[in-house]
């Protein structure tokens, strides 16, 4: 039987990995970002970047839908050979390993600042790894079990959002497009930070059950990741007041601040441990296809073993160096400019290249 | 390959094959003198062993009956074999014809077949001049009355429990089931215990591919004796080193025969009062049969009642910990003040005095358990004092936590099933170390660990977290809630039945009426 029939992934999985990957990854940086940059306009640049965003991630799904049982290393290796593909894997491993690790990074930053200031970053990791390897160990399927269950689990974490609304002030977004259109297509490549993530089509397409259905996932995910942001965004502009809003530092967390009640104060800090949660459907699945990668370029028996290894070089580094919150902002803008071109244009650049291959390859068939 | 281990390799060969002495082969002689000879040298120190010879009245001949006392009817022996044998006229031709008046007749040719019947509790005839002996089914062993379950207890289901016969319980389970589908298959395990295990299923609803998988399971199996079905259970299970059970262990047939028409499958263990029931899922540890007779909103409400049981049993200890040393800052001043108040004198940090207090209480339940009835009254007496007033009076530990661990005491004895509150108290120990190192973040990240261990879990190969991971939403109708019984039409998929309808269009009665 073939591997990817073993471990099948359904309809819903599938869209909740893309968009676990989509909101852990950005979500609590984008409404600060969007602000920094396009003022109370911001969230216009979420909705253009969903746009924007579904023109390659639909690009991918028509990539993968000449390999329906394989991955795309097999697909390039088939069209190209072996040894252009295994460049590719190593772009994908490293890609995907920048991403798990900015994934983590944040979660450890954000712990050591708000939650538990006095224990070792390098500690906290190491206890964040016992989940992370429980679910990569098992492949994909288990991928895909684990974002569903967690997205059950926290799907009433968005509407808290709406409870700080009661003493926002509406007013603070009017008039729309004050500044006109410039600052907030300034703000589109930052955007797409949000929505890097998809892909993980690339690795999934061959588990997929329903592989028709595979663009519509795409989207969904897509659209859940825009209405998650939009919400969030719209919340904190509301919320607080435009030059507040680049002052504070997290102001996804520090708007739940008003929320208050009898016998609960300080309720942050609840939803900061919470994000835990929200955030592993980040790394989970980017040191998983890491490891697939580095296990498909080296013809390796088993992905765990690579985890293995992958888990242990990222606990040695970090028990050394740990970078500060502005290095890992930098590292984010670093990853948005590498996402941009490894997720918008290399699908685009693969599909006219297959296109132009099988035009080609047709027209020497009739000729 | 060197020598060493070449050694060591026969070692373990020869062990296995020298464990136990394989059955004997050398055929019956002709002669009664030498067959009794025989007799006596195989079954040296055995002084449960009855002969009793006679001759027999038909054609005069000696005659041997041989059987274990305390393994056979005595009554039925005198009454059905010797009377008739050593009475009646009847000439003896062959095994269709036999004078005795007793149902269950087998021919033996050696004297393996002789050594297993007899240990069976058949009684042996030998008769001169035969190169043949006669088993006779005259067993009866000691056995208790059926009687109401211990450990399941229920208040409408009903009042008959397993006991030790295997074939009494696969009796208890046809009287629910009187269908033809109902299969029984049955195994031989253990190389001493040679006990018999009968797997129970409707052969036209059961998934075969599973059955596949348990029947190789147990053909694999080399032991010496299986004693009990949780040893069984043990031996057959998907992930041993997990604290979740994976399979229910039931003493109810009621539960067992349902759980065989879901499209389950039932082992019956002979000489165990309890059945394997597998695959099973997660929530079926919170499923109770008295869920099916109480009407459905209230089960509906019991099931989330112990559904937020299992979180509060978990939890609710690590919280208080990771409240109290990490986060005060969550709780308001007015709460804060009173907790301080109440700690203000305990010389303990929060987690030495949860565990000391959660350890203490699960010393008293295993004293409650092991203790005969009459003194189990004085560990109740003695646990009052200790999770009570007079240890916070004493200045040890504080009011909060005597309420915390009072909580999740409660909550963990609502669990329907006894293995599953036992993996909830360990998981709560898991879930208190992680709170007393990480505070909050220990508490989501053991409980994603958690999560992902649920979900990797498997019974009998099918997905132990269904129907929440893979999501089934159409088997949500028996989990938190209970939807009416008219409703059920179908098997839950996580038995991956083959016929998957299970009740027509029953309809709901009044609405019929109105037509």
């Amino acid at each position: 039987m073939s591997p990817f029939v073993k471990s099948p992934l359904s309809f819903l999985q599938y869209v909740f990995i893309i968009a676990g990957i989509q909101i852990g990854i950005a979500i609590l940086s984008i409404p600060r970002e969007m602000a920094r940059f396009a003022g109370t306009d911001g969230w216009i640049a979420i909705v253009l970047g969903w746009l924007i965003t579904s023109i390659p991630s639909l690009l991918t799904v028509q990539i993968m839908k000449g390999s329906p049982d394989g991955t795309i290393l097999d697909l390039i290796k088939k069209k190209l050979g072996r040894w252009l593909a295994i460049p590719f894997a190593l772009v994908f491993a490293a890609y995907l390993g920048g991403m798990a690790y900015i994934g983590l990074l944040r979660t450890l930053l954000i712990i050591r600042v708000w939650l538990l200031q006095n224990t070792s970053p390098f500690i906290v990791l190491v206890l964040l790894f016992i989940p992370t390897y429980i679910v990569t160990r098992e492949g994909t399927n288990m991928l895909g079990r684990f974002a569903e269950a967690i997205f059950y689990f926290l799907c009433w974490l968005p509407f808290i959002y709406l409870l700080p609304l009661k003493e926002g002030q509406w007013l603070n977004i009017i008039p729309i497009l004050k500044e006109g259109w410039l600052p907030i297509l300034s703000a589109v490549p930052t955007v797409l930070f949000a929505y890097l993530g998809f892909i993980a089509v690339f690795f999934l397409y061959p588990h997929l059950t329903h592989k028709k259905h595979a663009g519509a996932g795409v989207l969904l995910a897509n659209t859940i990741t825009m209405m998650m942001n939009l919400l969030i965004t719209l919340v904190c502009f509301v919320y607080f007041s435009p030059s507040e809003m680049i002052e504070v530092n997290q102001p996804v967390i520090s708007v739940l601040k008003t929320i208050q009640f009898k016998f609960l104060e300080r309720i942050e800090i609840i939803f900061i441990s919470l994000y835990i949660g929200l955030y592993s459907l980040s790394w989970i699945p980017a040191l998983y296809f890491m490891a697939y990668c580095l296990k498909w370029t080296t013809n390796g028996a088993r992905v765990r073993s690579y985890l293995i290894g992958l888990l242990a070089f990222i606990g040695i580094g970090t028990y050394f160096y740990l970078p500060t919150f502005n290095q890992s902002v930098w590292l984010e803008y670093m990853m948005t400019r590498i996402g941009i071109v490894v997720e918008y244009i290399l699908p685009i650049v693969i599909w006219i290249y297959l296109v132009i291959r099988e035009k080609v390859r047709r027209e020497e068939q009739l000729g | 390959m060197d020598n060493k281990t070449l050694t060591r390799g026969f070692r373990k060969y020869r062990d296995v094959a020298t464990r136990v002495e394989p059955a004997r082969t050398d055929p019956l002689e002709v002669d009664l003198r030498q067959n009794f000879e025989k007799l006596k040298e195989i079954f040296s120190n055995t002084p449960d062993l009855i002969n009793r010879r006679f001759i027999l009245k038909a054609d005069n001949r000696q005659a041997l009956l041989a059987y274990l006392e305390g393994l056979s009817d005595k009554s039925s022996i005198n009454r059905d074999i010797l009377t008739p044998l050593k009475q009646g006229t009847a000439e003896i031709n062959g095994i269709n014809d036999f004078p005795a008046t007793i149902g269950e007749f087998h021919q033996l040719t050696d004297w393996g077949q002789v050594e297993h019947m007899l240990f069976a509790g058949y009684s042996i005839l030998f008769i001169d001049g035969e190169k043949v002996a006669y088993a006779c089914g005259s067993q009866g062993w000691p056995q208790r009355a059926i009687e109401d379950p211990q450990l399941e207890t229920s208040l409408k289901g009903a009042h008959q429990g397993f006991v030790e016969t295997g074939g009494a319980n696969v009796a208890l389970i046809r009287r629910y089931i009187p269908n033809r589908e109902l299969k029984i298959k049955q195994f031989t395990i253990g190389a001493r215990s040679q006990t018999k295990l009968s797997i129970l299923y409707l052969s036209d609803v059961a998934n075969i591919q599973t059955l596949n998988v348990l029947e190789e399971r147990l053909s694999k199996l080399d032991v010496d004796a299986v004693i009990n079905t949780g040893e069984l259970a043990e031996l057959i299970e998907d992930s041993p080193f997990s604290p979740f059970p994976q399979f229910i262990l039931t003493e109810r047939p009621d539960a067992a025969s349902s759980q065989i028409l879901q499209g389950k499958f039932v082992i019956v263990v002979d000489r165990s009062p309890s059945a394997l029931v597998g695959p099973v899922n997660f929530i079926s540890f919170f499923q109770s049969v008295d869920d099916y007779s109480t009407r459905w909103t209230i089960a509906t409400f019991i099931r989330m009642l112990r559904l937020l049981a299992f979180f509060i049993a978990i939890l609710l200890p690590a919280i208080y910990i990771s409240v109290v040393s990490f986060h005060f800052e969550v709780i308001p001043m007015k709460l804060l003040s009173t907790i301080g108040q109440s700690r203000a004198k305990v010389p303990f940090p929060p987690y030495m005095e949860a565990v000391f207090m959660e350890l203490t209480l699960e010393m008293l339940r295993e004293a409650g358990v092991r203790l005969p009835a009459p003194v189990g009254q004085t560990v109740g007496i003695v646990g009052g004092i200790v999770i009570g007033q007079a240890i916070v009076q004493a200045g040890l530990i504080s009011n909060i936590m005597v309420v915390v661990v009072a909580f999740t005491a409660i909550a963990s004895f609502i669990l329907p099933n006894y293995d599953m509150g036992a993996a909830v108290r360990l998981v709560r120990f898991a879930m208190m170390l992680f709170a007393s190192l990480f505070g909050f973040v220990g508490i989501v990240v053991g409980l994603m660990t958690l999560i992902a261990h649920l979900l990797s879990l498997k019974s009998l190969g099918v997905p132990y977290s269904t129907p929440f991971g893979p999501v089934r939403f159409r088997d949500w109708k028996d989990t938190m809630v209970r939807i009416p019984i008219w409703l059920m039409k179908n098997r839950p998929t996580s038995s991956n039945a083959q016929q998957d309808t299970r009740q027509g269009d029953t309809g709901h009665p009044r609405e019929d009426e109105r037509h």
